[in-house]
């Protein structure tokens, strides 16, 4: 049980509400097989987005012959970018199971138990601003398509005076 | 409730350095250079590598690390010491083999692993000037030869987390 230990001003927190709140920005994208693609989720002009934290899965299909399997493998690897300046945040292409929690979406005809039993969100804290993209760039190395989903956790900032009618 | 501005074009910001590296020897070095202008904070080293062949027989190549601040000449640790002692999920398990050039890979280079993704990290927090480098040295390792066409070696991802920093005591560089 969580005890509060002072009283909640309910006037003072909708008035911070007013200008800055959480949110939660999802990125799902199917990638061909071999190929590259762009994914990218939209900042918009209601505000600037300070990213917090970002969680993901993704699958890991192949074929062997028999159509498309899960293997368990990663064949997904990714670069994220700010696409204000497009400035890059990853020096290279990396996994994603390196940086997603839960990580493997494992499809129900799959052996073997998810790889991933405990849940750790990528700590990210990064300013996106207003009226930009967050870009994420996806490899994937497989001979099926192969999905991923990303949520990106933070707190919307209102951008202009009339956004927040000051 | 005090108003933080944040110079999103100044402040710190998140930066991973990654590299997949192949064991083509039983010692190796594997080093990222501090872009010039910036100072990095390191937070985490995330790192796996494969522990079984083709077959899917249990290998377990053990590791061995040492993070050094070569500006320095600095060892962040007195010994080497098992990389899966630092890091999380470590030993991968299986390295894919079956891999077909494609348009984004073009010489089948992606020797994809087990997705067996991060768990807890502990923290390293240790600042690198600019111009210097995060240098592993990696040793300690059973070479992983016996892969499907007995021609390749096994390979090690090594992924750190920081934050670079606008190192603006250097104003030169700003202004």
């Amino acid at each position: 049980m969580q005890v509060l230990t002072s009283r909640l001003d309910a006037a003072k927190l909708f008035d911070i509400q007013t200008y800055q709140y959480s949110e939660v920005l999802y990125l799902a994208d199917t990638v061909a097989a071999g190929t590259e693609k762009l994914g990218r989720v939209a900042i918009s002009n209601l505000g600037h987005f300070f990213c917090l934290y970002v969680t993901g899965s993704m699958t890991t299909q192949y074929d062997l012959g028999a159509g498309a399997t899960d293997t368990g493998i990663d064949y997904l690897r990714g670069q994220l970018r700010d696409g204000s300046n497009n400035r890059p945040l990853f020096s290279d292409f990396v996994p994603l199971h390196l940086l997603l929690s839960p990580g493997r979406r494992k499809s129900l005809a799959a052996v073997g138990a998810d790889s991933q039993t405990l849940f750790y969100p990528l700590s990210f804290e990064y300013l996106f601003p207003a009226n930009s993209d967050i870009l994420l760039n996806v490899k994937n190395d497989a001979n099926v398509p192969n999905s991923y989903s990303i949520a990106l956790h933070g707190v919307r900032v209102l951008a202009g005076a009339s956004v927040r009618g000051a | 409730m005090a108003v933080v501005n944040v110079d999103s074009q100044a402040e710190t910001m998140p930066y991973f350095f990654y590299r997949r590296v192949a064991v083509v020897a039983p010692e190796m070095l594997v080093s990222f250079d501090v872009p010039l202008g910036f100072t990095y904070l390191l937070k985490r080293i995330v790192s796996t590598w494969d522990t079984t062949d083709a077959g899917a027989t249990f290998l377990s190549p053990q590791v061995l690390v040492e993070v050094i601040h070569d500006a320095k000449s600095r060892y962040l640790q007195p010994v080497p010491f098992p990389l899966a002692l630092e890091t999380s999920p470590a030993g991968a398990g299986v390295l894919w083999v079956n891999v077909a050039a494609t348009a984004v890979d073009q010489d089948a280079y992606g020797r994809s692993l087990t997705a067996k993704p991060r768990k807890y990290q502990r923290t390293r927090n240790y600042l690198f000037e600019f111009r210097s480098a995060l240098r592993f040295r990696l040793s300690g390792m059973t070479i992983v030869g016996a892969v499907a066409d007995n021609n390749h070696p096994s390979y090690i991802d090594i992924l750190t987390e920081g934050r670079l920093n606008a190192d603006r005591q250097r104003g030169d560089l700003w202004r």
